[in-house]
Order: structure tokens, then C-alpha cells, then sequence
């Protein structure tokens, strides 16, 4: 009895960590999940404590929760991402430098609102990145540095138009476009270039050997 | 003025010490229930972070993890007189809000661009 007595709160303690780790493995979102995972380490460094492993704790303080969740963090953020190159002439792009500024206003509102709607089922970020002039814009996306670029690509009389590289962000994205706003427009860029020729094959083993 | 003596001062730790180790039933059953109940208040932070969806939510809910598990294990150290395990306790309660901290600027920084 005493020692049901004194080992009740160490059950009690270690019960919680499959909770916390079942807590971890159902979120949808990664952000939400790298949370919970903070959450997992500290009661983990709980229970190793309890049970005498204090460096172990430690550890799992340090590394396992604070450099760990950090790196995901940044890791999740920077590339869970839809890179839409922009149009911002020179002049204005001058006039800015902190982040945030007048960036914004280069997709209108409304149509901002209206891609981040499908992008946030799927936990992607909508990240603006401004060229100086639409010939930059297109060769950004010839080179796969964004996903898509926006703007009046085919002559100021026209609707905007927003390219798409992708065909799985051009099916997320092109029924939410509004129509009187922009064209999504489905562009495949070029694959990519041939790798160099190949190494030449290595002859065949048999022939390395040395007959007699 | 009568000078006190070393021997008549209570000796509350040593006493209280002794009669922990050799009385589990009396003693240490009081402890025990200061830790059941800091579990009890433990799965509030707990549930929070669970059904909560705001993200701000959840940090919240895992600052408080992190502190009342700290002071958790600082307990366990006091109730087994474990330097090494309080030393960790602290460490581990200074170091777990600089990861939040840490994890606030991200999330903070991702809004913004």
C-alpha cells in the first residue's frame, strides 16, 4: 500500500506523456503540431526528471524542444509557401524598404483575399516577391524561381493575369480567381535542361579480371 | 537578554526529513496529494491546447506546460532532497521560455510577410 501510495503520482505523471504524443501525431496543422511537440518535450523532461535521468532531461529540454522546434519552425515557414512574383516598378519599389509596405498593395486586396481562401485549407503562406519590370517577372518563372507571377503580361488593355507553373496550384487556385479581377492562366515552363552526359559506364566486372 | 541554544531551535527540515522517510503513510501522503493536485491542474493547459484552434492559444497553453512541469520537477526534487534534479528543474524553467520565446518570433515574423 505504501507503495502504491508513493508511486500513484509517477503513474499519474507517465500516463501523460502517450496523451501528449497522441496530441502531437492528430494535429492537421504544423504549426499547431510544433506547439504540441513543446508540449510533449517538457512533460517528457518531466518524466525523465521523475525518474532520476536529470541529463537526460536536460537534454531533452534543450535540444529535443528548444533547437528542435525552432529549426522546424523556420524549416515549416519558409517552405510551406506559394512564391507569386509581382510587378512593382522601379519608382516604387524605391520608396519602400521596410517589409510590409507598399508591397501589399501590389495584388489587390481583393483578389489576395480570394487566393489566400484555398491556400489556407492547405496551411500554404502567400509570399509576394516584387520584380522591377515584367520581363523579370517572366523569366522568375522560365527559372522556377516562383510559383506564379502576376500582372499585366499580355498589354495594359487586358485583365491582369495570374500564371500558374504548377498544374496542382493552378487546380487549387483557378476556380477561386475572381473573373472580373485576373485570368489564371495554366503555364508549364520548359523542363528542365539535360543533365550533363553521364559518367561512361564502368566495363563490366568480369573484364577487370586478370586472365592468365 | 537569554541567549538561545542551538539544540532547544526546532529542527522542522531534519525532523520533517526523518519522519518522511520513515512514516510513508503520514508523511509523505500529503506530498503526494500537492503533486496529484499539480497534475490535476496540469491537464487544464492540457485540454486547452487540445480543443483550443488559435495558435496563440496553444503558446499560451504550452508556456503554461512548461512552467508548471518545471515547477513540477523542482518539487520532486525538494520531496527526494536531489540537488541534481532541482538544478535541472531550474535550468529546465529558464531555458523553456526562451524557446517560447523563440517560437513567438517565428510565428510572429510568418504573418508579417
Amino acid at each position: 500500500m505504501a507503495d502504491l501510495s508513493e508511486n500513484i503520482y509517477i503513474v499519474a505523471i507517465a500516463v501523460l506523456l502517450p496523451v501528449t504524443a497522441t496530441m502531437t501525431v492528430t494535429q492537421r496543422n504544423p504549426y499547431h503540431a510544433l506547439v504540441i511537440r513543446g508540449i510533449l518535450g517538457a512533460v517528457a523532461a518531466l518524466v525523465y526528471a521523475l525518474f532520476g535521468a536529470a541529463d537526460v532531461a536536460l537534454t531533452e529540454a534543450l535540444v529535443g524542444t528548444m533547437l528542435s522546434i525552432t529549426l522546424y519552425a523556420i524549416a515549416v515557414r519558409s517552405s510551406m509557401s506559394l512564391r507569386l512574383g509581382v510587378w512593382v516598378p522601379d519608382g516604387e519599389a524605391m520608396g519602400h524598404d521596410a517589409p510590409g509596405g507598399s508591397r501589399e498593395e501590389s495584388v489587390p486586396v481583393p483578389l489576395r483575399t480570394a487566393l489566400q481562401a484555398p491556400l489556407q485549407k492547405y496551411h500554404l503562406r502567400l509570399e509576394q516577391v516584387p520584380y522591377p519590370s515584367l520581363a523579370a517577372l517572366n523569366h522568375a518563372l522560365q527559372n522556377r524561381e516562383v510559383h506564379a507571377i502576376y500582372g499585366p503580361l499580355l498589354g495594359p488593355e487586358t485583365l491582369p493575369q495570374l500564371h500558374i507553373r504548377l498544374q496542382r496550384l493552378y487546380d487549387l487556385l483557378h476556380g477561386s480567381v475572381p473573373p472580373e479581377l485576373a485570368i489564371a492562366v495554366y503555364t508549364p515552363v520548359n523542363p528542365a535542361p539535360e543533365p550533363p552526359p553521364a559518367v561512361p559506364a564502368m566495363p563490366p566486372a568480369n573484364s577487370l579480371e586478370v586472365t592468365p | 537578554m537569554q541567549p538561545t541554544h542551538i539544540q532547544d531551535l526546532p529542527q522542522l527540515s531534519v525532523n520533517y526529513f526523518e519522519f518522511s522517510i520513515f512514516n510513508f503513510q503520514f508523511s509523505i501522503l500529503p506530498m503526494n496529494g500537492i503533486l496529484i493536485a499539480q497534475i490535476g491542474a496540469l491537464l487544464i493547459p492540457i485540454y486547452e491546447a487540445w480543443q483550443d484552434e488559435d495558435i496563440w492559444q496553444k503558446m499560451l497553453a504550452f508556456a503554461s506546460i512548461a512552467t508548471k512541469t518545471s515547477i513540477m520537477i523542482l518539487m520532486v526534487s525538494v520531496l527526494r532532497d536531489d540537488w541534481m534534479i532541482g538544478v535541472v528543474g531550474v535550468l529546465i524553467l529558464s531555458v523553456g521560455n526562451a524557446s517560447l520565446m523563440l517560437l513567438a518570433h517565428v510565428l510572429k515574423r510568418m504573418n508579417q510577410l
